[in-house]
Formats: C-alpha cells, sequence, structure tokens
C-alpha cells in the first residue's frame, strides 16, 4: 500500500482551473460536497456516482491532482474501463498540460480493462510462447476457424442451428465447453467434430489469432504459471481506479481481484460507479458476482447531479435498482433558461401512429426550446432494442419508429457489413471530429477486410493504425500502393460521395486490386461480392434528411437534429431532450415498468434479474436528460385512471394519431 | 538486472546471419580486449545506441554505421542490435512489465526484458533525402511493443569515453557534470528545511537544507550594509535622476539567484567545483593531472550509478587506462572490479561494467573469465564454459597470466615457448629468415616451463560451432626429449643404464619402430587443434636440433662462450670474445674429426648445456642470436640458406605464427598434420 500525497485546498483549485469548472465544482458552495472528501480520500473505496455527478471529471481531477505530486519513475497509476472516455477526458482536458501528459505515458496506465489484460499479461505471454500476434478480433478468428473446418464438419453444426460462434475455447486447453447438439442433447468431446472445432482453435491460436475474451484465457494461463506477476504488477501499480466498475463481467471482476487483491499486498483501489446503470453489451450477460460493487463499508455516494433538475430526478429515482435519493442541481438552459418543471411527456402510439412519433417529438421541440437551445441542443430518441426480426407486438424495435433507421452504423464503434458501410461509418466519425483520421482508418479497416474475405485462409491481423500497416503490407509494391494512396485521396481527403456508376465501374475494382495485393495469390473476388455491393452512403437532398442515424428537421428555422440510437450507445452522454423508445424483449420494456413510473414501487429489490436488467436500461435512458424527457408508449399500456396518476406525478400526457397530438388536459 | 547477450547485426565490421555478433556476458565485469578495429568501440557504441546515455547526448546513426560487407556493391540498410537482461527485482519485473518475455526454459520460471534496437537507413527510396529511421522494441524477436521513452529512461548507461576531458566536466559552469551528479544525490535534495524568508528568529545554520544555505546566503549578502548603501547611492543619486515622474527605475543588487527551486538549486551546485588533494600534504595546491581528474570523474559517476534501485546500472568505460600509470591501473581495475561484484560501496544494485582496454597491463589484473576477446568481427568470451580451460586451468593462470603474458591477448599469432632460449633466439631467427615477427603481430609467450598447454587452451573454444573459431594462429614449441643412443653417455649417465620405468629420459633405442611417431603425435596432440599448433622437435631439444640440422659449430662457439660469459665480461670484451671464439672453433674442428656422424657431434655440442661447467641456455641463446646476425651481415648466410640450416620444426611454427599456415611440409615426420583419412570403406564383412 502507499501513502498518497496530501491534498491541498491549492491542488483542488488548481484542477477546477485547468479542467475549466467553477472553484466550488468539488467543493460545493457549502465545502460540504460529498465530492471532496473523494479527491482527498487516501485509502480503498468505492464511489457510487448518480447519472450527470460528473463522476468521470472527478476521476480525472483526482488524477491529475496525483499527477501532480507523483514522483516514481517507475511505478504508476492504473486506470481501468470499459470505453476510452476516461481517456479521452484525460486528452481532451488535460492534454496541453505536463500532468496530463505524464498521465497519458509511461509508467502509467489509461484504458480499458480488455486493453489492461492484454498489454500487460496475455500479449506478453503469448509473445513468450513464440506466438506471432495477427489479430485480436472475434470477426476476423471466428471466420478463420470456420474456414478451416472440414465441410462435414460445418454442415453438421449448421444443421443442428450451431455457428462459427461455437468456435470459442474456455481455457488453454482449448475446451470449448458444452455443445448443445441436437435436442437437448450435448456434443460428445469424443466425437470427430468435437475434435475437429477443437484443432481449428488451436490451430488459430498458432495462427496468431484470438476472439477478445480467449485474451483472458492466456492472462490467467500466465497467472497460473508465474503467480508471481500479481506481485511485479501490483509493485508497478500501488494504486488502481476502476471507472465504470458496475459493467465489469464476473470474469474481469475475476481476474483484476486476482491480479491486484488476492492474497497479501493487496494495492489501493478506488472505483467508480453506479450499480443503478449497470448495462452490458449483450442481452444475457450479467453482473460480477465476485467482488460485487459497492462494498458497503466504504462506500461514498454522490446523489447530486448537475445534469438535470429535481423534476427529473424525481420521474427517474424510482427506477434506481436501489434509488440513492437524486437530486437535481442542474436542468437549466444554457443561457439561464429556467427548468421545464412539468413539461415532460409521454407520448401514447398505436400501430398505425408508432411511425409519427419521432416527428411530433420534433415538433413537441419546438414548441417547447428558443431557438438558440434549438440550434445547439443535443437532442435524442433511444430505445432499448434497436434490430427485430419480426413486425408483430409493435413497436418492437428502433426501426419500427423509423425504417432507414441502420442499427449496424449506430454505435461508437461499428462493424459494418459492406465496404461502403465502413466508408459511411469514417465519414461520421470524420464529421465529429474534423479530422481525415478516423475516414482513413476505417478506409484501411474495410480494405484489410476485403482482403481477408477474399482469402479467409491467410492470418491479415488488425493493428492499431491500420493505415500504416496496409503501407507497410504494400511497401514494394509500388503499384498497388499507387492505388491505395489514390483511393485514400478521393475518399477520405477529397470526400467524394461515389455515384452507384462510378463505384461499379471504377473504385469497386480499384479496391479489388489493392485487398489482391494484400492476400494470397489463390484469393477469389466473388467472395467478397457481397461486401462490394453497393448501397447509398451519400447526400440525400431533402426536407427530413436520414443519414447516419441523425434525422434532420429542416421544415422550419432553425434546423434540428435528432440522433436516434440504442441506449447503450448513448452511455455517459448528456443529452438536452431525450425520448426514450418503448421496445419489446419477451415484452415490452416500458410497459412492464409502469408500477414504478406510476410512482407505485421503487428499487428492484427482491425482483428478477430480467426486471433489475429492464429497470437499469431505462434509468440510463431516462438520465441523459438535462431539460426535457419523453417517453413513447403504446395507448393501451394505461387506463384512464393511471393516465390521471401519470399527469398528477409531474407527466404531460398525449396521444399521438395519424392527425397530430392530442393531449390530456 | 544485467545484460546476459548482446547481438550485433549491421553495424559497422559486424555482418548478419552467421557473420553477426554475439555476445554472452556475466553479471559484473566484461573487459574487451583485441588489437585496433577490431570492434571494441562498436560494441561500446552500439551499447550506446541502444539504451541511450546518462550525458543526454544524441549521437546520429552515421552512413559509416550502416555494415558494407566486403566484396558488395553496397552497403547494409538495417542495423539490428538486440540485448537480453536478465536478473530482473520484482521491481524491475513491475516496471517492465508490458515489455517481458516469460522464459519457460528451466525448472523455474523466469523472465527476461529482450530490448531490439534497429535503424534503418531508407535513403532514396522515395526521395534523395537521408533518412535514417531508428526503433526501439521488446519481445524475444522484437516483436513486443515499443519501449516508451520513460521506460527507457531507466535503462540509460554512463559512458566515459576515451581521453575524456575530465577537468573540464568537474569545473564549474553552466550545465556541468559534478552538478547534475550532486544534483541526483539524494542527501543534497532531502537533508535540512528551506530557507524562510519570514522565520523569527533567523535559522539556525546547521538546519537547513544546501539550497537553504544558499538562499540564506543571498538574503544575507543583499542586506549587508556595503551592499544596502551601494544601492542606495545608485537608486538615489543616478537612477532617480534619469527616471520619469511615477514610473521610478529602481537597482537592486542580488546574488542572482532566480527562478524555482529547481533553477536556483542548479545555478548553487553549477558553482561548485570538484578537486583532488592528497590526504598525505592538504596544504599543497590541487593536483590538477589528467590521470589524477580522470579518477575523479570515474569517482564521481560511480556515485550517481549507485544510487539508484531501478533500472540498468550500467556503466561503459572505454580505456579506462588513459592517462594512468601502471599501479594506478592496477589499483583501478581492483576497484571498478569490487564495485561490480556488488562487495564495494552500498552496492544495492550490482553495477554491471564493460570497458575496453589495450593495456596488458590491465588485461593481466583482470579475472580470465571476465575477458572478452574481439576478433575477426566476433567475440569469444573467455568466461567459463566457454573455453577449454578446465576449473584448474583458470586457477592456474589467474596466477601465472602476468603482464609480460598478457599481451597475448592483443597479438595476431602467438609463439607459446617453454624457456629463455627460444624467448631470446625465436624472434632473431625468424627476422634474419624474413618473417619478422614483430611486422606480423606475433607475441611470443615464454611460461617458463610449466603450462604451455593451459595457455594455447585459452585460444581453443569449447563450442566451436556456435561460437566459431578465434582465428589467432597459435604455434606452441616444445621438445621432444628423445637423445640419441650415443648421448646419455656423452652427457654423464654411466652404464649400465636403469631400466626404463626407472629414468626419465629416454633414448630412440627405448622405442620400436613407429613408436617415436606415437610419442610425437602425442605431444602434439595434447595441445593442437582449431588454430593451435603444437610444433614438438625433431629430436630432442632446441639446442640439439639447431646443432644436428646445421648450426653445429655456432652452436658449440656459443655453448663455449657462455660457459665463460663471466671471464668475457672483464674488461677487453671484444678482445676476450675473440679470443674465446677462436679456441672455441679448434677445440670444434678437434671434435668433428673425432665424432663418426652427426649425431655425435650434435650430442656432444649439447652436453656443453648439461656437462659441469654448465652453460647457460638463456646466455648461449644470446650469443647465438649475435653470431647468427654477424654472419647474416657479413654475408656468410643468407636467408633461404640458414632457413635451410635450422630445424623443420622452428621454421614451420615460425611461418604458422607468422600467418603462413601449416605449410607443405607437414609436422616433424611429415604426417602430423595431414593423417591419412583412418575411416575404413569396407562393406558388411
Amino acid at each position: 500500500m502507499i501513502e498518497l500525497p496530501e491534498v491541498s485546498d491549492q491542488d483542488v483549485q488548481w484542477a477546477c482551473k485547468v479542467l475549466g469548472l467553477p472553484e466550488t465544482a468539488f467543493s460545493g458552495p457549502d465545502g460540504a460536497d460529498p465530492r471532496l472528501g473523494v479527491l482527498r480520500a487516501n485509502a480503498t473505496l468505492d464511489v457510487e456516482a448518480c447519472p450527470g455527478s460528473g463522476k468521470t471529471t472527478l476521476l480525472v481531477a483526482k488524477l491529475a491532482i496525483l499527477a501532480r505530486h507523483w514522483n516514481a519513475a517507475e511505478r504508476g497509476i492504473c486506470v481501468l474501463s470499459h470505453t476510452n472516455a476516461a481517456r479521452r477526458e484525460i486528452e481532451k482536458k488535460l492534454g496541453a498540460t505536463s500532468e496530463g501528459q505524464r498521465l497519458l505515458s509511461y509508467p502509467h496506465y489509461v484504458g480499458t480493462i480488455h486493453g489492461f489484460v492484454n498489454e500487460y499479461l496475455a500479449l506478453p505471454w503469448l509473445r513468450s510462447k513464440g506466438i506471432k500476434i495477427e489479430a485480436v478480433d472475434d470477426d476476423v478468428c471466428l471466420k478463420w476457424r470456420w474456414s478451416k473446418l472440414p465441410f462435414v464438419t460445418r454442415r453438421a453444426l449448421e444443421q443442428r442451428q450451431g455457428s462459427l460462434h461455437r468456435l470459442r475455447y474456455l481455457n488453454s486447453d482449448f475446451d470449448l465447453g458444452a455443445i448443445p447438439w441436437g435436442k437437448g442433447g450435448v456434443l460428445n468431446r469424443a466425437s470427430a467434430t468435437y475434435q475437429h472445432m477443437q484443432r481449428v482453435c488451436q490451430d488459430s491460436y498458432k495462427a496468431g489469432l484470438f476472439c477478445h475474451d480467449e485474451m483472458f484465457v492466456w492472462a490467467s494461463d500466465l497467472l497460473d504459471r508465474y503467480p508471481e506477476v500479481t506481485r511485479h504488477l501490483r509493485h508497478r501499480f500501488p494504486l488502481l481506479m476502476i471507472d465504470e466498475v458496475q459493467d465489469n463481467s464476473e470474469v474481469q471482476s475475476r481476474l483484476l481481484q486476482r491480479i491486484f487483491v488476492v492474497g497479501g499486498h493487496a494495492v489501493m483501489r478506488q472505483r467508480f460507479g453506479d450499480q443503478n446503470q449497470a448495462i452490458y453489451s449483450y442481452q444475457g450477460q450479467d453482473g460480477a458476482a465476485t467482488d460485487s460493487f459497492p462494498i458497503e463499508d466504504i462506500k461514498r455516494t454522490i446523489p447530486n447531479s448537475y445534469r438535470f433538475g429535481n423534476s427529473v430526478a424525481a420521474l427517474a429515482d424510482p427506477l434506481g435498482v436501489s434509488p440513492h435519493g437524486l437530486v437535481g442541481q442542474g436542468g437549466v438552459g444554457r443561457s439561464g433558461e429556467p427548468e421545464l418543471v412539468g413539461r415532460h411527456a409521454i407520448f401514447l402510439l398505436d400501430d398505425d401512429s408508432v411511425e409519427r412519433v419521432i416527428d411530433e417529438y420534433v415538433a413537441y421541440l419546438r414548441q417547447e426550446f428558443g431557438a438558440a437551445e434549438l440550434s445547439s441542443g443535443d437532442f435524442t430518441a433511444v430505445g432499448a432494442v434497436h434490430r427485430a426480426d419480426t413486425d408483430d407486438k409493435l413497436p418492437r424495435s428502433i426501426r419500427h419508429y423509423w425504417p432507414e433507421y441502420d442499427p449496424e452504423i449506430s454505435s461508437a464503434e461499428p462493424q459494418p457489413n459492406t465496404l461502403l458501410q465502413y466508408l459511411a461509418a469514417g465519414r461520421r466519425l470524420a464529421e465529429l471530429s474534423g479530422e481525415t483520421n478516423d475516414l482513413v482508418e476505417k478506409l484501411a479497416e474495410g480494405v484489410l477486410r476485403l482482403a481477408r474475405l477474399m482469402s479467409p485462409e491467410t492470418a491479415i491481423g488488425k493493428r492499431r493504425r491500420n493505415h500504416r500497416y496496409v503501407m507497410d503490407l504494400l511497401e514494394g509494391n509500388a503499384d498497388a500502393l499507387e492505388t491505395y494512396l489514390y483511393l485514400v485521396r478521393a475518399f477520405a481527403v477529397s470526400r467524394v460521395f461515389p455515384t452507384q456508376d462510378r463505384w461499379e465501374a471504377d473504385y469497386r475494382v480499384l479496391f479489388e486490386s489493392v485487398a489482391h495485393s494484400l492476400s494470397a495469390s489463390h484469393a477469389t473476388n466473388s467472395a467478397a461480392n457481397g461486401f462490394l455491393a453497393w448501397s447509398e452512403i451519400g447526400n440525400v437532398d431533402a426536407a427530413k434528411a436520414k443519414r447516419n442515424n441523425v434525422l434532420w428537421d429542416e421544415t422550419q428555422a432553425p434546423a434540428i437534429k435528432v440522433r436516434v440510437g440504442s441506449i447503450h450507445s448513448v452511455k455517459g452522454e448528456t443529452h438536452t431532450a431525450t425520448l426514450v423508445l418503448e421496445t419489446f424483449y419477451y415484452k415490452h420494456h416500458l410497459k412492464e415498468l409502469k408500477p414504478w413510473l406510476l410512482g407505485q414501487t421503487q428499487g428492484g429489490n427482491g425482483r428478477t434479474d430480467r426486471i433489475k436488467q429492464r429497470l437499469r436500461l431505462h434509468y440510463v435512458a431516462m438520465t441523459r436528460a438535462a431539460r426535457l424527457l419523453c417517453l413513447a408508449m403504446r395507448t393501451d399500456a394505461f387506463n384512464e385512471a393511471e393516465i390521471g396518476i401519470l399527469r398528477e406525478n409531474g407527466w404531460r400526457v398525449a396521444r399521438v394519431t395519424q392527425e397530430g397530438v392530442e393531449w390530456f388536459e | 538486472m544485467y545484460i546476459s547477450k548482446i547481438e550485433i547485426e549491421n553495424f559497422r565490421g559486424f555482418g548478419e546471419g552467421e557473420k553477426k555478433f554475439v555476445l554472452p556476458l556475466s553479471p559484473g565485469l566484461t573487459a574487451l580486449l583485441g588489437e585496433n578495429d577490431a570492434g571494441k568501440t562498436a560494441v561500446i557504441d552500439a551499447l550506446r545506441f541502444i539504451f541511450g546515455t546518462r550525458d543526454q547526448e544524441y549521437y546520429r546513426v552515421q552512413d559509416s554505421d550502416f555494415h558494407w560487407p566486403a566484396g558488395s556493391a553496397e552497403r547494409r540498410n538495417e542495423i539490428r542490435i538486440c540485448c537480453r537482461l536478465d536478473d530482473l527485482s520484482p521491481k524491475e519485473q513491475g516496471a517492465f512489465a508490458e515489455f517481458l518475455t516469460y522464459l519457460d526454459e528451466g525448472e523455474k520460471p523466469d523472465v527476461a526484458l529482450y530490448v531490439h534496437w534497429t535503424a534503418k537507413d531508407k535513403s532514396g527510396a522515395r526521395s534523395g533525402r537521408r533518412m535514417v529511421f531508428s526503433e526501439v522494441r521488446t519481445g524475444r524477436k522484437g516483436d513486443g511493443p515499443a519501449l516508451d521513452v520513460e521506460a527507457r529512461e531507466l535503462l540509460r548507461s554512463t559512458y566515459l569515453r576515451p581521453l575524456r576531458d575530465a577537468e573540464r566536466a568537474l569545473s564549474t559552469g553552466r550545465g556541468s557534470r559534478l552538478s547534475e551528479i550532486l544534483k541526483s544525490t539524494k542527501q543534497v535534495i532531502e537533508v535540512g528545511a528551506d530557507y524562510d524568508p519570514e522565520a523569527n528568529p533567523a535559522p539556525n545554520v546547521a538546519d537547513l537544507s544546501l539550497l537553504g544555505i544558499g538562499d540564506y546566503s543571498s538574503a544575507l549578502i543583499s542586506e549587508h550594509e556595503g551592499i544596502r548603501q551601494a544601492r542606495q547611492t545608485l537608486n538615489e543619486t543616478y537612477l532617480k535622476p534619469l527616471s520619469f515622474a511615477g514610473d521610478s527605475l529602481e537597482g537592486q543588487i542580488s546574488v542572482g539567484r532566480q527562478g524555482d527551486r529547481d533553477a536556483r538549486l542548479r545555478q548553487l551546485l553549477e558553482r561548485l567545483e570538484l578537486e583532488l588533494r592528497s590526504g598525505a600534504t592538504p596544504e599543497l595546491p590541487a593536483n590538477r593531472g589528467l590521470g589524477s581528474n580522470n579518477l575523479l570523474f570515474m569517482a564521481c559517476e560511480l556515485l550517481l550509478l549507485n544510487s539508484e534501485a531501478v533500472g540498468l546500472p550500467l556503466l561503459l568505460i572505454e580505456e579506462p587506462e588513459a592517462h594512468l600509470h601502471p599501479q594506478r591501473q592496477l589499483r583501478l581495475m581492483q576497484f571498478l572490479a569490487e564495485q561490480s561484484s556488488g562487495s564495494g560501496g552500498n552496492g544495492q544494485n550490482e553495477i554491471q561494467i564493460i570497458l575496453t582496454t589495450h593495456s596488458p597491463n590491465l588485461a593481466s589484473a583482470i579475472p580470465l573469465d571476465s575477458l572478452v576477446l574481439i576478433h575477426g568481427g566476433k567475440a569469444f568470451t573467455l568466461a567459463r564454459g566457454h573455453t577449454e580451460l578446465s576449473p584448474d586451468d583458470y586457477r592456474f593462470l589467474q596466477r601465472f597470466l602476468d603482464v609480460t603474458k598478457a599481451n597475448l591477448f592483443f597479438a595476431r599469432g602467438v609463439m607459446i615457448v617453454e624457456g629463455d632460449a627460444e624467448n631470446i633466439l625465436l624472434p632473431t631467427l625468424a627476422r634474419l629468415i624474413g618473417m619478422d615477427l614483430a611486422a606480423h603481430g606475433v607475441s611470443i609467450v615464454n611460461v617458463g616451463g610449466v603450462g604451455l598447454r593451459r595457455f594455447a587452451r585459452i585460444f581453443q573454444r569449447k563450442d566451436a560451432e556456435a561460437d566459431g573459431l578465434i582465428k589467432v594462429p597459435v604455434a606452441c614449441i616444445t621438445d621432444m626429449d628423445v637423445m640419441p643412443d650415443c648421448a646419455p653417455v656423452i652427457v654423464g649417465k654411466t652404464e649400465p643404464f636403469p631400466a626404463l620405468k626407472d629414468r626419465r629420459w629416454r633414448m630412440k633405442s627405448d622405442f620400436a619402430v613407429g613408436e617415436l611417431d606415437t610419442r610425437r603425435e602425442a605431444i602434439r596432440a595434447k595441445a593442437s587443434g582449431q588454430f593451435v599448433e603444437t610444433f614438438v622437435s625433431n629430436d630432442w631439444t632446441l639446442e640439439y636440433d639447431l646443432a644436428l640440422h646445421g648450426l653445429a659449430e655456432d652452436v658449440w662457439i656459443a655453448g663455449t662462450l657462455a660457459r665463460q660469459d663471466e671471464k668475457i665480461n672483464e674488461p677487453d670484451k671484444a678482445e676476450n670474445i675473440f679470443r674465446a671464439t677462436r679456441a672455441a672453433k679448434a677445440e670444434f674442428i678437434e671434435k668433428q674429426k673425432a665424432c663418426g656422424d652427426a649425431e655425435e657431434l650434435a650430442a656432444h655440442v649439447y652436453s656443453l648445456f648439461t656437462n659441469s661447467p654448465k652453460a647457460s641456455k638463456s646466455i648461449a641463446a644470446q650469443y647465438l642470436s649475435e653470431i647468427l646476425e654477424w654472419k647474416v651481415a657479413r654475408g656468410r648466410y643468407d636467408a633461404e640458406a640458414l632457413a635451410r640450416l635450422l630445424p623443420p620444426y622452428v621454421t614451420m611454427a615460425l611461418r604458422y605464427a607468422t600467418g603462413g599456415g601449416v605449410g607443405e611440409v607437414a609436422n616433424g615426420n611429415g604426417e602430423g598434420a595431414a593423417a591419412p583419412n583412418a575411416e575404413v570403406a569396407g562393406g558388411p564383412g
């Protein structure tokens, strides 16, 4: 355990200044804010921070102060999270300071848990075993394994609803676990099929291809073989900070505990999170049972939100699985517009009016906000399910509200299905950042994927910098390099929107030729036909341009845009207004949460896991809005009495029809 | 943590693949020995490139750093340097956690850190500009992550250049090395309190930190009455009339230390200088000799090196012998050896020292297993297990490998001889027959009768397959020690001779047909192989063989003169020699007439050295040298004629040591080196 430096008042003031915050941001006007205690804390603790509490900012401030006093040249702080949000925040807010620069480099680590496990355990271990790592990527790896399976094995799997997703191993002996086979049966481990599946996994290991989660397998393998690794890692990182700890999976939690806590000499650990916001990327994934968060004895709660006012706090608080009594200290517009008390609305829809909901939401926004907020605000519509396979029980997914919605490009790091979608995703990122880099990287990623599709047997990896990687691979092949650079110039620098004709006639062939140079000699172009197929990514001139899942409304001035996406994709964000869309998974989500919305119950204690998960998802969704919160639900979810209760609780309620909205007054 | 292996490819004289430079290292001290241009400095420079040095000097990769293989049309364009570091402490394992390689080799799990430095010359690829890219990566094959700048900082080495300007480094001034060293000394920073100008009463100087004392004295100086008055006069008398109203100019007089703590401390330390005084006479002015200052400089660097707990305590020294007299060199070596074994100083982190030297003096003072010969672009460590030397050999050589013998490490060819006579005679014979030893860089090592083979084994590799061969021809010269049958009586053995097992001497009739050859081959084989070759006298000893082969008269005269050496050295030396020589010549003619054959005559010549009064072999060698030189000068012999008169094993040994190979006429009996292939080519019986 190490002694952290004493945090002085000057330190706190300095942190407020470099982060561009008011002087009382951490201390509160009366100096009693719990944030100050967290900044000063010099011990292991768990910080339960409500939505909008500025958790990441608090963490960054703490890190900045620590960096200011950090003396050790070879020991550092380990900051782990699930996204690179903390890292980006440090780059953005502290990038110009020497403290920020120091935090982002040796000896500190700031990044994702996966990144940490790879960098410090799995990759060194695999390299030591003589494995040349080509790619850590589920898609690349699983497709490679699938392509290596004997035809009969593939057939056998396909006939039993198995797929390439069965080709994952659980430990370093390449055990695949129990494979469901036939009706309620399990595939015999001694069978040829099982053996073939194991063999391709083994072969992919030798070829340097890995799925993300398999890196944990190798990390554990290293810890089994060299238990003292934990000792030197604990020496290297005497202080561990975890952000978004509620999202840790069981596997992650267990591994982190093994590395940093179990046995003697546990490191000092400070975890930041909110159990009410624990939502996972995959259905059915569950939180960590090991080392659960928070530990009551060392818990600090930050219940006051700077994001929204008390009107939103009151509506969202009951949905917290363990409500911490949200206190709203925000909700005011940027130019001092007053909190929109009593304007939060529920739109009721039926099968016929579902596609009108977002339009009516836009109209309502125009009604509630002034021109300044309309043009600068961040407006969203989010739903728990964004992809649905059937069209009954409307609305099942976001698509039912907006048919053009494309789930493939919605998340921050999408996995597009065509090369043009790669380019589209790159354009979206490039528009946000204003840098060509994102677009170039996406283009390079697409080209590498194309090469892999054309010859699945070659092990072409992925790199952090794909463009450089492509350039390296093409070195010595002047023609291909020339072609590639031409494409980069055309798409990334000149930002060409290809027409369908030009795409089919020119670009497609050029991409194919570059990919051909990257892949094995026996590459087959036809394998990638689907990937190269034409799809629209260009401008569509319409009053309501729908592109990149951003809905533009230019019918009136000022034009406003509404981002549409999944709840997962907006985690951690702050919106001016949020519309939470009803969606369906086993049941309609919001309808199932009716007792909470009506204020008849609160918290999730003793409820089923499915209900808890619904609560968390929609708690996250409802706590994004700084100013205005709206819900969209089916009309038949409520009877008249219940509508009365909703209105008493502070909701406005309207029915969406073909003609417009009818407010219940 | 220490460097356990260095591999260098395509750097200066070192090639790639088969021809790459590989050097395994042990913890502690390593000395690189070799002639000029062997590549000693290239090894040091490679380490400077890969780890950087603490003086923060930046080295550019030069065109000439890229290897240019002999006979190739162009330079190589990628330099690769790889070091493996072993024995990482838990702290160091933590510090380099993301760069480690896990070794699944032995029983005990272990880790190592591999550091790869590559420089690629990409000039001309895309433009005419000279572009050299270098990068530092980790992992066994260099496939690990790049080493962060900050992590690489932990590996910086300390480098002491040859003929360094120690005086400058130790004197005052901006960025002086001494100030840097003091600044990284813990006590300079941590002991004592800072000066607080508000403190009342005034601080006790003994409680202040170094910076505190500096600040306090600055404050006292600026408050001094004289200074105060001068300031007042300046301001009131001169500056005031020159000022505009409302914008008065005011002068301040101060010591001039401003800026933050760091800057003030640096300014303070830069004023310090280090000088050396003898403890016995402290009142004399400081010693400013180059050598002493060099010592002082090294001491400072060691002080700095010792103060760190993590990182690579690597000290690179080129030619530490510079400016030091021999005894001080020995003292220095002793000290460095102590420091590097962890027994000197506080020794918490054992220092690894790699030095180069040309000094036989230093080489003889360094443990044999710490030496590395650099020859022909290859490294040959003399560490245990890498040579054919046995543990007993190491003990023996540690005692007997003195300064006069240590020059064998720097030679292009070596002759190892067993006595003074050979030592004196061989260089003269070589010169007279046109194979000058000095011109060929050949050293003669006189082992004085013991350990001939032990010295030879220094040059024999345990694993020649992997290491390659030390291509320094080593010629050992030894006696056959078999006298002709007539000799025992002549040298005073009385008949009947004792049984074979009861006497140590041998004569030809003791051996059956072919047994002589077996004996010769056995002697040869004891110290031959790789580039070591033993040359055995054809019959008995050097003197006998010389006499037998054609120099009977010359050896007779030399032996006779040696017998009378004391008398000759009385006044009128030239006259004495003349007379003695004439008498000896007459005697020789008598002997020649009396003897039946050459063997008998030669045995009589040799009896000068065995029968009382015994002639000293080394004095005789001296006379013989003079006689032969005189005769060649007079044209009695030319080089070729003399060569024909010498026993074949002598000329062959000389030719071998001077790089002429084993030669057409094979060793001794004409078979040794060209032994027929004995393998039977028969089919199944």
